[in-house]
């Protein structure tokens, strides 16, 4: 392997890295965030350096590097779930608000699928576009327009209510009464997202975003 | 890995066993990088220790009190055109620590040792 390719792979291991440290840091408190992703920085400079020192084939400390990053993920994930408790823990004397793994896997999930609804209705849109059928297009239009409130209120259940709520519900009406011939699925789904964002909202204290002021 | 109640997983001890050797060799303070390849070069590894294991083994000894730590000042890593240094330092509580976990290690192995009962 050439030196200019070690370089570029060595170059590609590094971001990578810093990729991965981003990922998984994401939407962390901002004290756990920055210290994490600037120690991590800080290795990687060490890392690189050492092995430029010691005269290491790029492509070998390239390697080593990408093992590290690759080894150690599941501990970085199960650093960040540690870490999150003790955010919410932390979050707790202000709002009495612990979400529990299973409801935020549960609203990631949601927004997933939600997500999924609304890129297959893109599909529709565009296949149906291509062939001169408008009917396609409507048919993957109005999902696609009622997946923004659903997704938008469910990330904002947790936090912004009634308007979360509002939003998920006016989603899911439309989608339901649309598809109407599917609503063993769309029921079931739709009561599913209502409950998940209702739940969340009343763990939430039903907080409204906007700051009360005092006095 | 899956802990005993109130003791230390391998790269704990590891990490405070370096955290040891460092300061007896005159390097009291230590970044990740430094322990990591002090742990490679003191286990014969091949591998430095992953970056997932190795931090959040450090946020974890830091927090029950077994290390100190101090960010490096942004002014001297600056001067030296580098990323700034996290130092960590091995406390009292780690060196207690650390013997008490060597001690049940030699006294796990000498059971280990110790002929069984006769069989026949």
């Amino acid at each position: 392997m050439s030196a200019r390719t070690g370089r570029g792979a060595l170059d590609l291991a590094t971001s990578a890295a810093r990729a991965w440290t981003a990922f998984y840091t994401w939407r962390l408190p901002a004290e756990f965030r920055d210290d994490r992703r600037s120690e991590i920085e800080c290795d990687l400079w060490e890392h690189r350096e050492f092995a430029r020192l010691v005269d290491e084939p790029a492509w070998r400390t390239a390697a080593g590097l990408v093992l590290r990053v690759v080894l150690g993920m599941s501990a970085d994930l199960s650093w960040r779930m540690e870490v999150a408790a003790i955010g919410h823990s932390a979050d707790r004397s202000e709002s009495m608000n612990p979400e529990s793994n299973v409801v935020r896997a549960l609203a990631w999930c949601s927004h997933i699928l939600v997500g999924l609804l609304a890129l297959a209705s893109l599909g529709a849109i565009i296949t149906g576009t291509a062939a001169g059928d408008a009917s396609w297009a409507i048919m993957g239009g109005v999902p696609l327009v009622a997946s923004v409130p659903i997704i938008y209120g469910l990330s904002r259940s947790a936090s912004r209510q009634p308007l979360a709520i509002i939003l998920v519900v006016s989603g899911c009406l439309a989608i339901t009464s649309f598809w109407y011939w599917l609503f063993m699925f769309t029921i079931p789904a739709s009561a599913g997202l209502i409950a998940l964002s209702y739940y969340r909202g009343k763990r939430g204290g039903w907080r409204t975003g906007t700051p009360k002021l005092s006095g | 890995m899956r802990r005993k109640k109130g003791t230390l997983i391998p790269i704990e001890v590891s990490i405070l066993q370096a955290a040891v050797d460092l300061a007896m060799a005159g390097q009291a303070q230590f970044h990740g990088f430094m322990l990591a390849k002090e742990i490679k070069d003191r286990d014969g590894a091949k591998l430095l220790t992953a970056h997932g294991t190795l931090y959040k083994a450090l946020d974890r000894l830091q927090r029950w009190g077994f290390l100190e730590n101090e960010w490096e000042d942004p002014v001297v890593a600056a001067q030296e055109s580098r990323p700034r240094r996290r130092f960590y330092w091995i406390t009292p509580a780690g060196q207690a620590a650390l013997a008490k976990a060597l001690a049940a290690d030699v006294s796990t192995a000498n059971l280990q040792q110790q002929p069984g009962p006769a069989t026949s």
